[in-house]
């Protein structure tokens, strides 16, 4: 435990810029939401409908963003190759899958802060509208940490297989490349939004999952395979030995 | 905890790399003794020194550190050594105290006020980030580092290079401290070899990825010596009492490999004692026979 604490110590110090980054990346996204909902609605008033549709709606885009951010790899990758403290690291009695957890429970732990810091959001709109939103904003948010962790793991596999820098900026350009494709073929199957009774009704239902307690269960379960993947690529990317 | 006799065992350890090979390379450091690793830049001694700590898989051979498997325990090993790098490899934003911090939990010895001693004695201070400290400093803070856990065996790897005479010879003074109570013992890469001559009982020299030298500093240092000649003597010397010849415009100077018996065969020539640059000088040039 005393390991995993230093180890976790050591990352949250050289983190320290980014997640000053993120606290004010996310205190500008929350007040924006916050602004942006309250403002319109709290002297005309909404129906107990609508409420449920548009806050859910829109306030998730705290989790999703949040989240996504907050679990990402905040340079330390690069600034441990910089130091030399990647290659010094193979000397000192700390194995690659203690390295790995470490890492993870790392991203795991801000994540945990800022969702909580992030909650905020659902209990104004809850004490103003009625509408409680907490566990579509947990569920999301923790579908968004899964996908942060899931890009830095395919990273990770992108750095494992290369040799020198040259080869790196290669792979990473393929791969940002192939996210795009991915992005414009998904894109092409989301149904185009408008005004009718059967777009409402899609959104109602998608409004109606999110708030389902086997969505929040789903996304668990993705967060927990994700974290597993994270973990073994982030040990065999560890383990590495020079050549 | 295994007894052991020799701190390190390395035994015929080969590692191919494109272009270069460590050759079937085997020595020895029993415990309580300061071990010089020498050689050029180049030659083989940070590529011996990844091997043994398990940065690099070597292709053949076995290597021991405090009688244990270099692979098979690599993790007990390295909670009983300390290394020290050529360069620093603490982040510039991080302060010794985090450094305390973060050690504290990796090594299960770590003896806080043992490390804030050697800050106090090195006067470094505890909370000033490490990207300001200078050259001398972060080397100090490395060494600080590596003396607060009670490892067993220190290996340096060209640690002292590029220090200057007075922070070299403070830091000389503090492994003689380390090694007093005769249970620990040091590897000490480095091509300085005037702060081997002040400190090494051993030395092992390689070159080329081979080891040329190993053992007793002393006995290396006084079985060689440096015949000086003219040129028509040169013919009349045995090539199996030769290192190399070095010639110059008056004559020769010759590394002979065994000093008193050189004594008694060549007794019109003089022979001075080597140092041990002149021993690295003239058996790099070994192939070559003769220099200038």
């Amino acid at each position: 435990m005393k390991l995993y604490k230093s180890l976790i110590y050591r990352e949250m110090k050289l983190s320290r810029a980014y997640y000053g980054f993120c606290i004010l990346f996310f205190a500008l996204l929350i007040t924006t939401v916050l602004v942006g909902l309250i403002l319109p609605n709290v002297d005309e008033g909404v129906a107990p409908g609508e409420a449920r549709l548009g806050f859910t709606l829109v306030s998730l885009v705290i989790p999703v963003l949040g989240a996504l951010f907050v679990t990402r790899d905040g340079g330390n990758y690069k600034k441990d190759v910089n130091s030399g403290w990647a290659r010094a690291v193979a000397a000192y009695p700390v194995t690659s899958k203690q390295r790995a957890l470490a890492e993870l429970l790392m991203r795991l732990i801000s994540s945990l802060v800022f969702m909580v810091l992030g909650s905020v959001v659902t209990i104004v709109i809850n004490a103003n509208f009625g509408v409680n939103i907490l566990l579509p904003y947990v569920s999301v948010w923790m579908l968004s940490g899964a996908v942060g962790l899931l890009i830095d793991a395919g990273l990770g596999v992108i750095v494992m297989l290369t040799r020198d820098k040259k080869q790196l900026k290669k792979y990473i350009v393929i791969a940002n490349v192939a996210m795009i494709a991915l992005l414009g073929t998904v894109a092409k199957y989301i149904p185009s939004f408008d005004e009718s009774i059967a777009t409402k009704k899609l959104l109602e239902r998608i409004v109606d999952t999110l708030y389902s307690g086997w969505f929040f269960l789903i996304c668990a379960a993705i967060l927990c395979a994700v974290s597993a993947l994270f973990l073994f690529v982030y040990a065999r990317s560890y383990e590495r030995r020079e050549a | 905890m295994t007894a052991y006799q020799n701190s390190i065992e390395i035994n015929g350890v080969t590692k191919r790399y494109d272009g270069f090979m460590l050759d079937n390379i085997s020595f020895q450091i029993p415990k309580g003794c300061i071990m010089g690793f020498i050689g050029q830049n180049g030659a083989g001694k940070t590529t011996t020194i990844r091997s043994l700590l398990h940065i690099t898989n070597i292709d053949s051979g076995e290597i021991k550190l405090l009688g244990l498997d270099h692979v098979k325990d690599e993790y007990e090993i390295k909670k009983r050594i300390a290394v020290v790098f050529d360069e620093m490899p603490f982040h510039d934003s991080l302060n010794a105290k985090d450094m305390s911090l973060i050690f504290e939990g990796m090594y299960p010895d770590w003896d806080r006020n043992e490390f804030r001693s050697y800050l106090q004695r090195f006067q470094l201070p505890e909370k000033k980030k490490i990207g300001k400290f200078s050259k001398g400093m972060k080397m100090k803070l490395q060494i600080a580092c590596a003396l607060s856990h009670n490892a067993e065996l220190l290996v340096m790897d060209e640690a002292t290079t590029g220090l200057d005479p007075v922070v070299r010879d403070e830091i000389l003074h503090i492994f003689m401290e380390y090694l007093q109570n005769g249970e620990r013992s040091v590897l000490m890469s480095s091509h300085i070899t005037s702060d081997l001559e002040k400190i090494a009982d051993m030395v092992t020299f390689i070159d080329k990825g081979r080891i040329l030298l190993t053992g007793s500093k002393d006995e290396i240092v006084e079985s060689h010596g440096i015949l000086k000649c003219d040129k028509e003597k040169l013919a009349e010397l045995d090539p199996e009492d030769v290192v190399s010849i070095r010639t110059n415009n008056f004559g020769a100077e010759v590394m002979v490999n065994d000093r008193e018996d050189a004594a008694f065969k060549y007794r019109d020539c003089v022979i001075d004692p080597a140092t041990l640059d002149d021993i690295m000088l003239y058996y790099v040039h070994r192939d070559a026979k003769e220099w200038s």
